[in-house]
């Protein structure tokens, strides 16, 4: 039950921050002054807040409130209320000539578009008669590994070997895999009227049997220095010496600036760290 | 579990969301809307990562989601550094007009 609801909420709130997001990205096109542009973007960005913690990366999710729509939007109001100037009045929202560039983002845009409605969900389809439809990307929140024939007539019978040593029956089923791996399924048919679809076809893909996109494993792995495979504490530890080289820099340079001003006493006030 | 979110609409999202952003820091005259169209653009990539991120088993994902923290720190620098130059160049010029910044090297 708690499933079926999600299933329906997450497509509606997903949509509902893609909606907010598109329409305040053309608010930002047509702002007339910068500071509402500024907050059409705070918008933009605080629904992709909600559209990442909804494709399971609440890390990002976090971020992006606090780093874009706090940190970096919060300077950009500042820098145009500092130059807030009577002039900014007496530019122009478009430069006509420059509406020739919106021929570029329209044709990138439904280059981009065309492109991606065309690629579907990536199925694996044998050229068998039987009509053998394996699609491992059917369903993205779980490990299951969904298998869909062709319908065979009246009297059909579908048997399905999984390649891990399990059978099931049925037109369209699922299975998930106990472990990851590279596994070859088959279909057999049989009793079916038309003779032509009692046959057999065999598919190979690559099953997960962890979760895509899994919290429980990204936390694990998060900030474990001993996890094996790819953590994010490499990273931090690579922006901690950007930090701590940039912090040195910044007080070298000051230090230097401030005796080149006063040669003849010495600075004992960095002031900053 | 959530997410039974097509992986295809997530990237049509972020290439709308691309496209205005390029839209705005093409067509827009103020130097402001101009920097604020290129942070759109950063933003539609951030998406398009992180749903490409979930085509991958869970530890794979990780490297989707490790691009994104890269990109948004480019991103705050590049405001930064930005701003700077607007703040910078309006002392000298009094105007926010992109065309006014056309003759920086004089």
């Amino acid at each position: 039950m708690f499933h079926s609801l999600d299933a329906i909420l997450g497509p509606a709130y997903f949509w509902l921050f893609a909606g907010i997001a598109t329409l305040c990205g053309i608010g930002l096109l047509l702002a007339r002054h910068p500071i509402n542009g500024a907050i059409y973007l705070i918008g933009v960005m605080l629904s992709l807040s909600g559209i990442y913690a909804l494709l399971n990366s609440p890390f990002l999710a976090v971020l992006q409130v606090l780093v874009y729509a706090g940190a970096i939007m919060m300077l950009v109001v500042f820098v145009i209320m500092v130059l807030n100037q009577a002039k900014e009045h007496t530019i122009p929202l478009f430069d006509w000539f420059s509406l020739v560039g919106l021929i570029l983002p329209l044709v990138l845009g439904a280059a981009l578009i065309g492109t991606a409605t065309s690629a579907n969900a990536p199925t694996f389809r044998s050229d068998d008669k039987a009509g053998l439809i394996i699609s491992p990307a059917a369903d993205q929140s779980s490990s299951t590994v969904v298998f869909r024939a062709v319908d065979a007539g009246d009297g059909a019978t579908y048997l399905w070997e999984f390649g891990d040593k399990t059978t099931g029956g049925g037109r369209e089923i699922g299975h998930a895999y106990a472990q990851s791996g590279t596994y070859t399924a088959k279909l057999t048919v049989s009793g079916a009227k038309d003779a032509v679809m009692n046959s057999s076809a065999t598919a190979t893909f690559r099953a997960y049997a962890v979760p895509r996109g899994e919290i429980a494993l990204l936390s694990a792995t998060m900030f474990d220095v001993r996890a094996k495979g790819p953590g994010y504490y490499l990273l931090f530890e690579l922006v901690g010496v950007v930090l701590l080289a940039s912090v040195v820099g910044a007080v070298v340079l000051a230090k230097r600036s401030l005796e080149s001003a006063s040669p003849e006493k010495p600075a004992h006030q960095e002031g900053h760290h | 579990m959530i997410n039974h979110i097509a992986l295809v609409d997530v990237q049509i999202i972020a290439a709308v969301l691309f496209c205005l952003g390029l839209a705005v820091a093409l067509t827009r005259r103020n130097v402001f809307l101009l920097l604020m169209g290129i942070e759109l653009m950063l933003n539609a990539v951030n998406l398009s990562f992180i749903g490409f991120s979930r085509t991958f088993a869970g530890s794979e994902s990780l490297f989707g989601q490790m691009t994104p923290i890269f990109i948004i720190a480019i991103a705050a620098s590049e405001a930064c550094v930005g701003l700077a130059m607007v703040i910078c160049i309006v002392r000298g010029r009094e105007s926010l007009d992109s065309d006014a910044f056309a003759d920086m090297k004089e």
